[in-house]
C-alpha cells in the first residue's frame, strides 16, 4: 500500500484501514473451560497404535532380532498405544490395563501408561526426512529383559558389549564409547543395528548403535594396492560407537 | 497466661530462632508441653534414607553394593529401608549408577509411613490422588509387584514430568498417569475405576519439613493454613465418594497444624456417616489430637498417628486411615 509514493515497510506504526484488519474468533480471547478441555484432549489423546506405527515398530523390532516382533506378539501381554496429536510416545500397556487406559483416554488427559517403548519422530537420511520409530531406555530394558527371562534362544540374534567400570562411569555421562573400555568382543558388530550396552555385572545401562564415518583424509593408495581391497579402505573409516540413550538421561533431564 | 505476656514469649522465641512469630506460636499450640525441643529438634539436620526396590533387587544386595562405594547403611523398623551415613564418601547418594537403574528411592522415612500403613497388595487398584514426584507411588507400585492397577494424579503438569521420570526409573509397569484435579475426577472414574485404596498425601502448608527446607520457619501464615484446609476438605470429599465401599483410604500431611489434620478428618467425620477411622496394626507414631486450642475433635480422633521430630527423630507427619463402610 503506497503513501506519499512510499511503501508501507514491516513494522511501520500507520494506523490500518479498519476494512483491512481480519477479527478472528478462533482461538477465542475469553477461553472457556470446554475450549481448554478441548485442546489438552487434542494434544494428548491416547490411541491404540494405527498400522503404519505398528510396521514401523515391526521393521525396528526386526532390526534388533528376525523373530522378536513375533514372539512378543505371541506373548499377548501387551497392547501398543501411542499419543495422537504432536507428541508421538508410543506406549506398551498390559493387556489387563488395556481396557481401562481406552475408557480412560476418552476424557482424560492421560501422560503415562504401562511402559514408555520409544516414541516416532522425523529421521535425517539422505532423502530428506522420514518418519521413523526410536527406542526409549525404558524400551530397550524391556526388550532386553524380554530376551534374557524369556527367549534366551534370541540372545544370538542381538548385539551387546560389556564395559569396564571407566567406560561405564564416561556412558552414564551420556559420551560415546572407547573401543578401549569394551571387554567383551567387538570384532562381530555390524551398523545400523542397536547394541545393548551392559556393564560388569551385566545389568543393562543402555543403548548404543555402530558408527561409520568417512575420515577426513584419504589414506594415499600403496604401490600395488587393489581396489577392492576390503580391509585397507577400511582403514579410510572412522568407526565410534555412538551413545543413543543410558540410564544417566533420568539426571540429565531432571527426572 | 494472658495473651500480652504469651505475645512477648513468642516474640522472644521467634527471634532467638529466627522463625516468624506466627510459627511459633504454631508450635506452641501443636506442641504444648514440648515445644522448646521441638524447635531444637527442627534445627537437626534429617538423616538420609532409603528406600530399597524390591522389584529390581534386595536390601542385602544393595547394602553390599553401596558398601563398596563407602556408604553405611543401617537398619530401620522397615526391612526395605535404611538410614544412610555417606560422611566416608564423597559420591552423592542421587548420583550412583545404583540410583540410575532404580535400585533405591531417596525417601524420608515419615513419608513411607502412609503407603506402610495402607498395605497395598498385589491386584489391589490404588488412586494416589496428589501423586508427585512419586515417591509413595512408586512404593505402591513396590508392594503391588506389577499386579493391579495403579492410577497416580496430580493436577501440577510440570511435576508430572518428575513424577513420569521416577516411575520409569523404578521400573514400575502397572501405573498410569495424567495431570488433572484430583477434586474433580469423580464423573471420570465412576464407571471406569473403582479404587480397593486411595492414598491421599494431601497438599499442606509443609511446616512438618522444616529440617528439610528452613524457609518454612518464616514463609507461612493463617491465609496459607486456611487455604490449604480448603482443598484438603475438597480432596477428601472426593475421595469418599470415589472409594469402593469396604475399601481403606489414607489421609496424610506433612504438616503440624492441627488445623490440616484431625480439623479435616473431624470434619469429614461429621459429613460422612460411611467412614470411620481405622487404628493402624502397627504399633507405630502417637495419637492424634481428641481437642486442642479450645476445640473438641471427638475420642475417634485418638485412632489418627502423628510422628515428632524430638520423640520419633522423624519430620512431623499425620496419618489417618479411614474405612468406608
Amino acid at each position: 500500500m503506497d503513501r506519499n509514493g512510499r511503501k508501507d515497510f514491516k513494522g511501520s506504526t500507520r494506523p490500518k484501514s479498519k476494512n483491512i484488519i481480519k477479527k478472528s474468533n478462533y482461538p477465542p480471547k475469553n477461553k472457556t473451560k470446554s475450549y481448554q478441555k478441548r485442546t489438552i484432549m487434542r494434544e494428548t489423546k491416547f490411541v491404540t497404535l494405527n498400522s503404519t506405527n505398528i510396521k514401523m515398530i515391526k521393521d525396528y523390532f526386526i532390526t534388533i532380532a528376525p523373530n522378536l516382533y513375533d514372539l512378543f506378539a505371541q506373548s499377548n501381554n501387551y497392547v501398543l498405544y501411542q499419543f495422537e496429536g504432536r507428541a508421538r510416545d508410543i506406549f506398551l500397556v498390559p493387556t489387563s490395563m488395556s481396557k481401562m487406559v481406552k475408557k480412560l483416554s476418552k476424557d482424560l488427559p492421560l501422560m503415562h501408561a504401562g511402559i514408555h517403548l520409544g516414541y516416532v519422530r522425523p529421521k535425517r537420511t539422505h532423502s530428506g526426512y522420514v518418519r521413523a520409530f526410536f527406542l526409549s531406555y525404558e524400551g530397550g530394558r524391556f526388550i532386553y529383559e524380554f530376551i534374557i527371562n524369556k527367549n534366551p534362544e534370541l540372545l544370538k540374534d542381538i548385539q551387546s558389549l560389556q564395559l569396564n567400570a571407566k567406560g561405564e562411569r564416561s556412558f552414564l555421562y551420556g559420551k560415546e564409547i572407547i573401543f578401549e573400555d569394551v571387554i567383551s568382543n567387538t570384532s562381530k558388530l555390524i551398523k545400523k543395528k542397536i547394541i545393548f550396552v551392559l556393564n560388569q555385572k551385566n545389568n543393562y545401562i543402555g543403548i548404543a548403535l555402530l558408527l561409520v564415518k568417512q575420515a577426513g583424509k584419504k589414506k594415499p593408495e600403496e604401490p600395488g594396492q587393489k581396489k577392492w581391497d576390503v580391509h585397507s579402505r577400511s582403514q579410510n573409516f572412522n568407526v565410534s560407537l555412538m551413545n543413543l540413550i543410558d540410564a544417566g538421561y533420568y539426571l540429565r533431564t531432571g527426572g | 497466661m494472658t495473651d500480652t505476656k504469651y505475645s512477648e514469649k513468642i516474640l522472644e522465641l521467634a527471634e532467638r530462632y529466627n522463625y516468624s512469630p506466627f510459627m511459633i506460636k504454631q508450635i506452641m499450640i501443636n506442641f504444648p508441653d514440648e515445644h522448646l525441643v521441638v524447635i531444637n529438634a527442627f534445627n537437626r539436620q534429617p538423616r538420609e534414607t532409603i528406600r530399597v526396590n524390591t522389584l529390581k533387587t534386595t536390601p542385602e544386595k544393595l547394602k553390599e553394593l553401596l558398601g563398596k562405594k563407602g556408604f553405611r547403611l543401617k537398619p530401620t523398623q522397615f526391612d526395605y529401608a535404611f538410614h544412610v551415613d555417606s560422611s566416608q564418601t564423597r559420591i552423592g547418594l542421587g548420583n550412583t549408577h545404583e540410583y540410575l537403574q532404580g535400585f533405591y528411592y531417596i525417601q524420608s522415612l515419615a513419608s513411607m509411613v502412609p503407603v506402610h500403613l495402607l498395605y497395598p497388595e498385589p491386584g489391589d487398584n490404588i488412586l494416589d490422588m496428589c501423586a508427585a514426584p512419586g515417591s509413595k507411588t512408586t512404593q505402591i507400585g513396590q508392594f503391588l509387584n506389577q499386579e493391579g492397577i495403579i492410577i497416580a494424579v496430580d493436577n501440577k503438569e510440570s511435576r508430572i514430568k518428575s513424577l513420569s521420570s521416577n516411575v520409569k526409573r523404578m521400573g514400575i509397569n502397572n501405573c498410569i498417569i495424567f495431570p488433572y484435579d484430583s477434586s474433580q475426577l469423580r464423573p471420570f472414574l465412576k464407571s471406569t475405576f473403582i479404587p480397593d485404596k486411595i492414598l491421599l498425601d494431601a497438599p499442606c502448608t509443609g511446616s512438618g519439613i522444616i529440617r528439610v527446607d528452613p524457609t518454612l520457619k518464616k514463609s507461612k501464615n493463617d491465609l496459607n493454613i486456611n487455604r490449604m484446609v480448603r482443598i484438603q476438605k475438597k480432596l477428601l470429599k472426593t475421595a469418599i465418594e470415589i472409594l469402593k465401599p469396604g475399601g481403606l483410604l489414607m489421609y496424610s500431611t506433612c504438616s503440624f497444624h492441627y488445623q490440616e489434620n484431625e480439623g479435616v478428618i473431624a470434619d469429614a467425620l461429621t459429613n460422612n456417616r460411611n467412614i470411620e477411622i481405622i487404628e493402624p496394626n502397627e504399633d507405630f507414631g502417637h495419637p492424634g489430637f481428641d481437642n486442642i486450642n479450645n476445640k473438641i475433635f471427638g475420642i475417634e480422633l485418638l485412632k489418627t498417628r502423628r510422628v515428632y521430630p524430638n520423640r520419633d527423630d522423624l519430620d512431623a507427619f499425620f496419618y489417618c486411615l479411614l474405612k468406608k463402610k
